[in-house]
């Protein structure tokens, strides 16, 4: 075969750093078995290139690095204010880079995967744990990690779990006390967003109306990230959370919003049998009380707009809970088998 | 490289000021950033002051720099602006073409190397052969080969332009191809010892 010398370099190159075309790896993989010596040549300097040279090895002083990080840490600027502000400048900028994070990852998952395979032939299975309506579940994972599940909610991890990340994938409501391993970062995923969380207790909610997803963070800190932000420019990507913040991350707009809370108490007692309403709406207290008892409302009418309810149970009966909901505001209930009717006050003419 | 790691580093450096984090993201980069300014400093001294007032520099702003989407990129340009701020100071009016290119060669003792999966006498010979690039094209080939730059950022951060790195690269591999077949020729290896030794090594 005629190879002009040059070129076979230029596509050996190439192939070395991972860019030769579809055509050039296939002219390079008809020069390599066209002779026992072309394929010993380019597994040697492929070889090469992936072991790296040991003079890099040779350079390395623990001085250097630490005259850098004394000298580093003496005059560390902080600019914590302009962070909410540079993400949303950065997005743009930033969403390339998790593209390739994200396809990194991908990758990295694609390896284990293999590497399981060859190993021992056991394929990495999908744990499942579901808490039904009216029934919470304490979880504790293989690392060391506690999660209270909340009724109506799915946690998901694979049988691999705590090899590199911890990573557990949620639908509905979970209380996450995270055990603290700088080495491996827990994740926990639902639909496009990822929680990042290195040692914390957190919680998680994905059952908001609107679709929204809602982390409330009690210890520690937590990095949220839009994983497909990268697919739409512009797209506000990430959140960190300090101690007593509440975010809410709009699913159908992409959006965070974060605000400080008094009192995580509100959003995380209900791992301790607490059922609690804070000035919530009638469709979230519908919601709760649903979950919560395994039951099925029917009204007969919406109540105001401008309805709220605020009280706090432990480990109530439903019969108590709805006479303190009837005290307030006049309402009348059945309860019949798994269906709740409420009956509304007819509206003043 | 992997960026998910890096991310991970810088996460843990910029919001925990994590002490391990931060050495092994200084492990990762150090001796490739030094290699790479002994190009403009000619002294691995100077090359290794260079390097570390670049890192005191990115830690200091590490809360900024947190986002940097390559980082590997961001901080060869950072040396090389380093490097010739450092020769500016040398001399008033400094070009890249006064460069001494002869003068960057530096010699390392042998060293036991772990994990390597080529026999440890082919893979220092090919390092040799490395070496005995001319320098500019030894160090493309560094940066880009070894060091997974790609051809724009190795163009962009030597002032040259694509066409000729990719003329130095494959000039490079010529040269290390005939050297491995010399080296084979020499030693006789035949394709069955070759594939004993794969076999053997993984």
């Amino acid at each position: 075969m005629n190879y002009s010398d040059n070129n076979i370099d230029k596509i050996i190159s190439k192939n070395l750093s991972g860019i030769a075309s579809d055509k050039e790896e296939k002219i390079l993989k008809d020069w390599i078995l066209e002779s026992n010596e072309n394929y010993i040549i380019y597994k040697i300097l492929e070889q090469s290139a992936k072991d790296g040279l040991h003079e890099a090895k040779l350079l390395i002083t623990d001085e250097s690095f630490e005259h850098v990080w004394q000298k580093s840490i003496s005059k560390r600027q902080t600019s914590k204010s302009q962070f909410s502000y540079r993400i949303l400048k950065a997005a743009f900028v930033v969403a390339a880079s998790f593209l390739l994070i994200l396809a990194s990852v991908f990758s990295y998952r694609q390896i284990i995967l293999t590497n399981r395979v060859a190993q021992s032939k056991d394929q990495p299975i999908i744990i499942e744990r579901i808490s039904p309506i009216g029934q919470k579940t304490k979880i504790f994972l293989p690392d060391g990690s506690s999660v209270w599940l909340n009724a109506d909610s799915k946690l998901q991890y694979s049988s691999d779990f705590n090899n590199k990340y911890r990573t557990v994938w949620l639908t509905g409501e979970a209380y996450f006390d995270v055990k603290s391993d700088l080495e491996k970062p827990f994740q926990v995923k639902s639909g496009n967003v990822a929680i990042i969380a290195y040692g914390t207790s957190f919680n998680v909610n994905t059952y908001l109306g609107n679709q929204e997803l809602e982390v409330v963070l009690d210890k520690g800190d937590l990095l949220i990230e839009n994983l497909f932000s990268s697919l739409i420019p512009g797209m506000p990507l990430k959140a960190r959370l300090n101690p007593g913040e509440r975010a809410i991350y709009s699913l159908k707009n992409s959006e965070f919003k974060i605000e400080a809370i008094r009192d995580t108490y509100n959003y995380t007692c209900w791992k301790n049998g607490i059922l609690s309403f804070h000035n919530d709406d009638f469709e979230t207290v519908i919601n709760k009380l649903e979950r919560w008892y395994g039951v099925n409302f029917s009204w007969s009418q919406d109540p105001a707009e401008e309805w709220t309810f605020s009280g706090e149970f432990n480990n109530e009966y439903l019969d108590n809970v709805l006479k303190q909901l009837v005290n307030t505001e006049g309402i009348s209930y059945k309860i019949k088998n798994e269906s709740v009717q409420l009956v509304f006050p007819p509206k003043l003419p | 490289m992997d960026k998910v790691y890096i991310h991970e580093l810088l996460y843990r450096i910029s919001v925990k000021d994590d002490e391990k984090a931060a050495r092994d993201l200084f492990t990762l980069f150090h001796p490739k950033l030094v290699r790479f300014a002994v190009f403009y400093t000619a002294s691995i001294h100077d090359a290794n002051d260079v390097v570390s007032e670049v890192f005191i520099k990115f830690f200091r702003r590490i809360k900024k720099n947190h986002d940097i989407q390559d980082l590997q990129f961001y901080l060869y340009k950072a040396v090389k602006n380093q490097c010739l701020t450092y020769l500016k100071k040398q001399r008033n009016d400094f070009s890249l073409d006064d460069l001494d290119w002869d003068n960057t060669n530096y010699n390392y003792e042998t060293h036991n190397p772990e994990n390597q999966l080529i026999n440890q006498e082919l893979s220092s010979k090919i390092e040799e052969a490395i070496n005995n690039l001319p320098p500019k094209r030894k160090m493309i080939y560094k940066m880009v080969i070894i060091d997974g730059l790609k051809y724009k950022e190795a163009a962009e951060i030597l002032d040259l332009s694509v066409k000729t790195i990719e003329n130095h690269l494959a000039l490079a591999v010529k040269d290390l191809r005939i050297e491995v077949l010399t080296y084979l020729k020499s030693n006789d290896m035949t394709l069955k010892e070759l594939n004993t030794f794969y076999k053997n090594n993984g």
